[in-house]
């Protein structure tokens, strides 16, 4: 049970140390070194500059995306064989948002409402330059915080992080996965029939009744879905369909990816700053993170089964406010659960632990790819995604969460600055009142996006009319999604009504849902919102800290590369994040897991 | 959904909150 998050976690450590040493030399090179880097080098930017060019060149991504999708019903003949019509003006647009801001929350099931134009055309390139532009951030942000006069260039650092960083790993892994046996064709959906009359290919009186079975360029999408923090999956169910994550090598290949280049980054940091044992105490923080949010969700969600399945003759629960309630009698599931844990959701071939090992990866890294549906989780493990997303910093996505870090340790050394009376100073430099405003700027609207949104749609029709399950565990599905949505995660709770699909109602496989445009509309915002600010806040931080002298290192200089720092650290991000998300957990999963009904006693 | 309606108010909705990321810049400038 244990042996598999150790091995996700410890291979991923372990090949994050080359990685990183290698992202180091060939991303901070200085100015251009070939014809092609020449003609994107546009001269080293200002911090402004940058971010402009950052928004710029995001904001015709956004118009491209959006146009790609619309025009899906006239995609050539060979990119949309099955012949998808068009989608739903909000699903474009949330789908626009959503992959332009590196966080691929879906809306719509993509074998069922995307043509290989809209997967490759509107998606998969998005996946490979979202990671490259939060890289870019990253870089601009460590040369301010090690006091370059100008942050770099921001074509020649999304290119580099593109083809020197993004493509070659996915080669690599997309590699992994074909021999793992994940599809790779552009041929269209497979037409199968059964031997066995009355199959699901073959009709009751033996005539063919062939079924479709989707498939497509899945390895490709896959492999960056991965690497790239991304998570868009190429079938609805994600990594929890056979063909996307067809055995446990894919399993461990594709786990692991989630966390190698956030791992990497950190030990990029440490030789970009050279300061290795600094970036060693911000990777030691991230990894006992990790460890403690995996630990939890294997241990809750393997040591009891899902109490609702469980076989029990009909029963009377008091549930408060609404009286005497009754319970149906449940037949047991067709499996013995015993020494599993909760197996609803699961996918059985990869063992009880994979599930909430993946949950815990995928949502520490702001990936969002599942290979087990979270909302079937046991309440307590479902924690551990809400909480890793509301955090956001250990390891993170790709660049940006160690952005997220970095703003957590301006304000842990200023409250430890503030406790020994002495002005706070980060590498040498003083953090004083503009950079704190910054940092509580980037730290704040994350927080202010998730609970706003999730009390007004809790309070509304939006929220209540589409949820799938009433009371604790609604109001969870609810906070979930504007949780991914702002830590740019992805991955969905699920249960919730929010999918338009096909503008055409009649083309889709289920009506459209009530509440879908809102739920479009607002996820949509908080992602564009929660993806620039935490990136343009800091990197204006670590900009004002390079334009101040560097005051030398004394004996009273507050040391950032022990472990009583790492503790500081550790103590800050547990604090700040109780204080702000206790309360919303307590009416969600910690009700959830004490209420009456199902998992109370 | 009406594409007559829908499609040029999402398309500005997305395009407004990108501006505004702008402006978020300049903020962060005189801060």
């Amino acid at each position: 049970m244990w042996l598999l998050p150790v091995l996700i976690i410890g291979l991923s450590a372990a090949l994050s140390v080359p990685l990183g040493r290698y992202m180091a030399r060939v991303l901070d090179r200085d100015g251009p070194t070939n014809r092609v880097e020449r003609w994107l080098y546009t001269g080293s930017q200002s911090w402004k500059q940058y971010c402009y060019a950052m928004l710029w060149s995001n904001a015709l991504l956004f118009v491209i995306g959006y146009a790609v999708l619309a025009t899906q019903p006239w995609h050539p003949a060979f990119l949309n064989p099955d012949n998808k019509g068009m989608l739903s003006p909000s699903t474009i647009f949330n789908t626009a948002c959503s992959f332009l801001t590196n966080t691929n929350l879906q809306h719509y099931a993509g074998e069922v409402h995307l043509s290989y134009g809209s997967q490759v055309f509107g998606i998969m390139y998005k996946q490979f330059l979202t990671p490259a532009v939060g890289l870019a951030a990253l870089l601009a942000l460590v040369r301010a915080l090690r006091g370059d006069a100008a942050v770099g260039s921001y074509t020649l650092d999304v290119w580099r992080g593109l083809v020197l960083v993004a493509l070659p790993l996915s080669v690599i892994v997309g590699a992994l996965l074909v021999a793992g046996g994940v599809p790779m064709t552009f041929e269209g959906n497979a037409q199968a029939t059964t031997v066995q009359v009355g199959g699901m290919g073959t009709a009751d009186d033996g005539a063919a009744k062939p079924q479709s079975v989707a498939r497509g360029p899945v390895a490709a999408i896959v492999a960056i879905k991965q690497l790239g923090t991304n998570g868009g999956g190429f079938f609805g169910t994600n990594s929890a369909h056979p063909f996307e994550n067809p055995t446990a090598f894919t399993n461990v290949v594709e786990c692991a990816s989630i966390i190698l280049i956030p791992m990497a980054c950190l030990v990029m940091f440490g030789r970009m700053i050279r300061a290795p044992r600094h970036a060693a105490v911000i990777f030691g923080v991230s990894l006992a993170l990790l460890a403690l949010f995996a630990g939890w969700a294997v241990y809750y969600d393997t040591q009891a089964p899902n109490p609702a399945l469980l076989a029990h003759p009909e029963r009377k629960v008091r549930v408060p406010g609404a009286g005497e309630k009754s319970l149906g009698a449940l037949a047991a599931l067709p499996v013995d659960q015993s020494g599993l844990g909760n197996l609803e959701g699961k996918e059985l071939r990869f063992g009880p632990a994979a599930g909430a090992t993946w949950a815990a990866c995928t949502t520490v890294t702001s990936n969002g790819s599942v290979n087990c549906m979270h909302d079937s989780l046991n309440p307590n493990a479902g924690l551990t995604p809400l909480a890793g997303m509301w955090l956001n910093c250990a390891f993170g996505g790709v660049g940006v969460g160690l952005i997220n870090m970095i703003v957590y340790l301006i304000v842990a050394v200023f409250l430890a600055g503030l406790m020994v009376g002495r002005t706070p100073e980060y590498l040498g430099k003083k953090v004083e009142a503009r950079e704190m405003k910054l940092a509580m700027l980037a730290l704040l609207v994350h927080p202010l996006m998730i609970l706003g949104p999730t009390g007004l749609f809790a309070a509304l029709d939006w929220g209540t009319g589409a949820t799938n399950n009433p009371g604790a565990h609604g109001f969870s599905e609810i906070l979930y999604e504007f949780t991914s949505a702002s830590a740019n995660n992805g991955s969905g709770f699920e249960g919730l009504g929010d999918t338009y699909g096909f503008n055409d109602a009649k083309a889709n496989p289920s009506a459209p849902a009530a509440n879908a445009v809102p739920w479009d509309i607002a996820t949509g915002l908080v992602m564009v919102i929660c993806r620039f600010i935490p990136i343009i806040a800091p990197i204006a931080l670590a900009a004002s800290l390079a334009g101040k002298k560097r005051t030398p290192f004394t004996s009273g200089t507050m040391r950032t590369d022990t472990l009583t720092f790492a503790l500081v650290l550790l103590g800050t991000i547990a604090l700040v994040g109780a204080l702000l998300f206790v309360p919303a957990a307590v009416l969600g999963p910690v009700a959830e897991h004490f209420g009456p009904m199902p998992f109370g006693r | 959904m009406s594409l007559e309606f829908w499609v040029p108010v999402t398309i500005g909705i997305g395009l407004v909150a990108l501006a505004l990321m702008f402006a978020f810049v300049v903020a962060c400038d005189k801060v």
